[in-house]
């Protein structure tokens, strides 16, 4: 078990955003939180990270009771979460951006981070073509990958990826899932929140449902994905089929 | 006129000092530290009352005043900043809560010690003046500008190459970015202030070696003031900025006391700010985050 | 029993006159930071005033009436602070703050060289004339004025200018306008409390007026409370009587000002006045509670009416359009954000806005609405001209919009943000009801009714008096989509309204969108969820890079190449488990 959390509570002043959330992710897995805007998925992801108090709850990374760690210990420990908004260092370079990943990493690994940057310009070109540019002329795909390469230098050995389709072409949504296969199989356990349950639900291979803060279904992600249910609230119907317009 | 620029450089160099704790400060917190002239007297005043009262020499008064201002920075980074910060109170709160601070410092040092003036001791620092090229400069003069001199460079040095450095420059860049990056943010924002205040107290002591009668408890009012149009100038949190707002700043003031009388020379201050803000709010060099060129 | 308050009044003339002065400082201070300026000029504008009466008090010669003196002061102190505000309006916060306390310093200095004023040592001697009552007629009038305006039109925008000046001005507000009344407002009362204080204290000296009053002031109306004008004179009075109430607390006066102050501004920023609400753990409400639909019950499905008629079958399209766009561009940051975008939007559709991120779309809203200046191009909206005016001036116009992150005032109860929309209809009825007149409480019950009605036809669950940024998310959009249609708009900008939702709530959303379609009205729907564009859209462009690449309807969109290519992708090509070949990163 990589990560346990028991019982997670999250409040918002007097608003409880995460109301008891319980899940667990396996080494090697790729888990998948899904959930409206609001369910608490974010929150969850934050509290996680130590980003946000726990109001209530436990939660065990590697064996070690990180509940009340302070979010750097966190990421030291290998938990690296790319957010919500990417949150891209607008006035520094993207290779600024990258090195600001690797800020973890003991001066001895110099070497070794400068060849794992090398590997990234190479998965992603257009990063490299940008290496000076100013992080905030790329656009929101670019961001995207700029995001999840600097979480990558982090070497974590689980990584959060907090909704890294949102604002994304359908396109490139599809690049990023692949990313995201890739990144598990290159050892990198994911935890993957999205609103795009389709493809988390078909990448996945657990899955958790949250709505209003509470973890509502679980299983496999094929499970999930057959669940008429979740068919009818998250997915839709095909919007060629439906005639329920005026 | 030699003797006006040695004099510019002088006021430049102690303004410069004290205006970078401004732009530390609000580079990584978009914060005004307005207790910043409080702690630029705190420095002043420990070191004045240790030389005269527990008769210590400056090498152990100066850095005692440092460390006293860096340490009160600390405290208030703790007590009225990061607490507001926490709780997501927006520019206003944190205003207020170092003008509080500043009431706090400011009248504590009146009750402690009174309106009086105080000097430093004669002699504490070779005074015999040296004269070149027509101008006469005090030997402490030429420490005033060496060690602004030094300093800005060590400064712009640590910032871009330390570890530190990249830290703050994270942090005050994109502060979920750095936390996200593993970095402790709390303490390199309470690093920041220690270094902030610290830079502050020396130019406040360096104020008090340079001028007799110069260390009183409210003498943070005025530099406050010229701090706060310096960093406008260059561009809120940019360090050449500061550089080129001081000399800048010391160098109207010199030509308008020559020109119009020395009565309006803590007017010319407000003039440069109104101008700027009028014409170019972001200031000569524009906000580009906190960089060292 | 009258002869002993007789004597404790007599006794106490000098605490009783500086509380007033002090009350009247405050209040200079708070029409400041009422509307979320932090403006601290107003010991310039007590010294102008006083200085003002000074020199109008000669020592030999006929004397000044005493009113005479109070208008003029008063009367320059206004224009002075007018014409501070002029440049400062556009400056934002601490920009504005710094600049104000540069201000006191320079009419300081101003003063110091005045020959006629005495320069630094001041004035000569100026015989009291100020009485307590006087003190205290001005004072009462001042709070009268601020307690009718805070309930009214004019307060309302004050507060939301406070909260979000840039979603102030999207609902028609002519934000600078009330921030430079604002201004005077603060040197009316400025200049009138240092003329009171000059026919008091016998003399004035440059450094009577001080930044070091201003901080005084300022902490009088942040421990009192910060929120409404009664904390002002809550806070002069415990400020100016507690230290002479208690004696030990002369000496360490300023020390325990500044405690006070950091205590307050930590734990109750409120200040003292919201104490006996939050210990007895109550949320204020002064304004009746939206009863919510019985649990369960699904949101109307005329979300987001506002007082409109029921939606024809069928699309009405309009013979001109409504909205006009030609060869827009708009060039900043170094990019093209937009590039020679034309587009119609006809009245009685709704037409959809489409492409990938920072394809343009929200520039384009942005352009649109004022909040960005396009470099080429004409925008005519109902055959007058759109690009080039004020936010405001477009809003008035019937351009409404709601933001992609939503931008409500979230400390206003929801009622208020849909109150605010109707502002242009409630600034007449201001002045009214500072005269109590009962046309404007008729008016403003009618205001109220139809602004509870539209929330709830909107589908609002939460409570519409408490804060609307503690509603629900679902909740906070619609409440946003209410603020908009509260300005009786003919064209909505809807920018991504759907984020967030779910397949149903998209559904429903989508539902009340359309119905949202009068002949009369547009709605321009900005979107990244893909069916719920399908379903709800006559017509459609898409941008790419800040051009147009297609527009069409949705059928000839879904089928179009070049939109397949940039934008659409295969939409069931998902990556699925098996691909274990993937090459590890």
């Amino acid at each position: 078990m990589l990560l346990q959390c028991e019982d997670l509570v999250v409040r918002y002043g007097l608003i409880e955003a995460v109301r008891g959330v319980s899940f667990a992710v396996e080494e090697g897995q790729i888990v998948a939180l899904i959930g409206a805007n609001g369910a608490g998925k974010t929150s969850t992801l934050r509290a996680l990270s130590g980003l946000l108090r726990k109001a209530g709850g436990r939660v065990t990374f590697r064996g070690q009771d990180i509940t009340r760690a302070p979010s750097h210990r966190i990421v030291h420990l290998g938990l690296v979460q790319v957010p919500e908004g990417r949150a891209i260092v607008a006035t520094m370079s993207v290779q600024e951006n990258l090195e600001l990943g690797a800020y973890t990493r003991p001066r001895r690994d110099a070497p070794a981070v400068r060849a794992e940057i090398a590997r990234l310009y190479e998965r992603f070109p257009a990063l490299a073509l940008r290496r000076r540019v100013l992080a905030s002329s790329l656009s929101g795909g670019e961001q995207q990958m700029l995001a999840i390469a600097r979480g990558l230098l982090s070497r974590p050995t689980l990584l959060l990826l907090d909704e890294p389709s949102l604002g994304l072409a359908p396109r490139l949504v599809r690049e990023v899932m692949r990313i995201v296969s890739e990144i598990r199989a290159g050892g990198t356990t994911v935890l993957l929140v999205e609103q795009n349950a389709r493809q988390a639900l078909a990448l996945a291979d657990r899955a958790y449902v949250l709505e209003q803060g509470q973890v509502t279904l679980q299983g496999s992600g094929r499970e999930i994905l057959a669940d008429p249910g979740i068919v009818r609230a998250y997915l839709g119907v095909a919007p060629a089929a439906e005639d329920g317009r005026g | 006129m030699l003797q006006q620029i040695v004099n510019t450089l002088i006021i430049a160099s102690i303004y410069a000092l004290f205006a970078l704790g401004y732009a530390l400060v609000f580079g990584v917190l978009d914060i005004l530290n307005l207790a910043h002239g409080a702690i630029f007297m705190a420095g002043g005043m420990a070191a004045v009352q240790a030389a005269l009262v527990w008769h210590w020499t400056l090498w152990l008064a100066v850095p005692f005043g440092i460390l006293v201002g860096g340490l009160l920075g600390v405290v208030l980074d703790y007590a009225a900043v990061a607490p507001l910060h926490a709780r997501g109170a927006g520019f206003l709160a944190p205003l207020i809560s170092t003008l509080a601070a500043s009431a706090i410092f400011v009248n504590v040092a009146l009750a402690s010690f009174g309106a009086d003036s105080f000097s430093f001791p004669a002699g504490s620092f070779p005074d015999t003046p040296l004269t070149f090229g027509g101008a006469i400069v005090r030997p402490v003069q030429i420490l005033i500008v060496g060690l602004a001199v030094l300093l800005m460079l060590a400064l712009t040095l640590m910032l871009r190459y330390s570890r530190l450095g990249r830290a703050i420059r994270a942090v005050a860049a994109n502060r979920l970015a750095a936390q996200l990056a593993g970095i402790d943010v709390g303490r390199t924002v309470a690093i920041t202030f220690f270094l902030a205040s610290a830079l502050g107290a020396l130019s406040g002591i360096l104020y008090g070696l340079n001028l007799e009668s110069a260390i009183t408890y409210d003498m943070g009012d005025t530099i406050q003031l010229r701090g706060l149009a310096i960093i406008v100038v260059g561009g809120m949190d940019s360090i050449p900025g500061v550089l080129l707002g001081s000399l800048l700043l010391a160098a109207s003031e010199t030509l308008a006391v020559v020109g119009i009388g020395s009565s309006y020379r803590d007017a010319i201050g407000f003039g440069l700010l109104f101008l700027v803000l009028v014409i170019r709010p972001s200031g000569l060099f524009g906000r580009r985050g906190l960089r060292a060129a | 029993m009258f002869e002993a308050i007789g004597n404790w009044l007599a006794t106490n003339s000098n605490l009783i006159n500086d509380t007033g002065l002090n009350a009247l400082l405050a209040l200079s201070i708070y029409v400041m930071v009422a509307c979320g300026q932090l403006s601290l000029a107003t010991p310039a504008y007590a010294a102008i005033g006083a200085y003002t009466a000074a020199l109008m008090t000669p020592m030999s010669g006929p004397r000044v009436p005493f009113v005479l003196q109070l208008s003029a002061g008063a009367t320059l102190a206004t224009v002075v602070a007018a014409l501070l505000g002029l440049p400062l309006l556009r400056l934002s916060g601490i920009y504005l703050n710094i600049a104000s306390i540069g201000f006191v310093a320079v009419v300081s200095v101003f003063f110091l060289n005045f020959p006629p004023g005495g320069e630094g040592s001041g004035t000569p001697y100026i015989p009291p004339a100020t009485q307590s009552w006087q003190i205290y007629l001005i004072l009462g009038l001042a709070c009268y004025l601020f307690w009718r305006l805070e309930g009214s039109a004019v307060g309302r925008s004050l507060r939301s200018i406070r909260q979000d000046e840039a979603a102030t001005r999207a609902l028609g507000i002519d934000a600078a306008s009330h921030k430079l009344g604002a201004f005077a407002a603060s040197g009316l009362i400025g200049g009138i409390a240092g003329v009171l204080y000059a026919r008091l204290h016998f003399q004035i000296t440059p450094t009577t007026f001080s930044f070091g009053e201003a901080v005084n002031d300022l902490t009088s109306v942040i421990v009192g409370g910060s929120f409404t004008w009664f904390g002002s004179l809550l806070g002069a009075s415990l400020m100016t009587g507690l230290p002479d109430a208690f004696q030990f607390l002369q000496n360490a006066r300023n020390i325990v000002d500044g405690i006070v102050l950091l205590l307050v501004i930590l734990f109750l920023p409120g200040g003292l006045v919201e104490l006996p609400a939050r210990t007895l753990g109550l949320i204020r409400r002064r304004r009746p509670v939206l009863t919510a639909p019985a649990a369960g019950e699904p949101a109307d499905a005329r979300d987001g009416q506002h007082g409109t008629q029921a939606p024809e079958s069928g699309v009405k399209i309009g013979a001109e359009p409504l909205l006009r766009i030609e060869g827009v561009s708009c060039f900043f940051g170094g990019v093209h954000a937009l590039e020679g975008v034309s587009m119609s939007v006809r009245a009685g559709t709704v037409h959809g806005l489409i492409g990938p991120n920072g394809a343009g779309k929200t520039t384009l809203v942005n352009v649109l609405t004022g909040f960005n200046r396009p470099t080429a191009g004409r925008i005519t909206f109902d055959g007058r001209r759109l690009d080039g005016r004020r936010t405001y001036q477009i809003a008035r116009l019937g351009v409404a919009r709601t933001f992609q992150n939503i931008r409500l005032f979230a400390a206003l109860p929801a009622i208020e943000n849909v109150l605010v929309a109707r502002h242009r209809h409630g600034l007449r009825r201001s002045l009214g009801r500072v005269a109590f007149l009962p046309t404007a409480a008729r008016h403003e019950r009618r205001e109220r009714e139809a602004a509870l009605e539209s929330l709830r036809l909107a589908g609002i669950h939460g409570d519409a008096g408490r804060p609307a940024g503690t509603l629900a998310y679902g909740d906070q959009r619609r409440v946003e989509i209410a603020r908009a249609l509260a300005t009786q708009p003919r064209l909505l900008l809807l920018d991504e309204p759907a984020a967030g939702m779910n397949r149903q709530e998209t559904t429903k959303l989508g539902e009340a969108i359309r119905a949202l379609a009068l002949p009369t009205r547009a709605i321009l729907l900005i979107e990244h969820d893909l069916p719920l564009i399908m379903q709800v859209c006559d017509y459609i462009t898409v941008l790419n890079f800040g051009r147009v690449i297609a527009e069409g309807t949705p059928a000839e969109i879904a089928a179009n190449p070049a939109v397949i290519e940039a934008y659409l992708g295969h939409e069931d090509d998902v990556v699925a488990l098996e691909q274990h070949d993937v090459a590890a990163l």
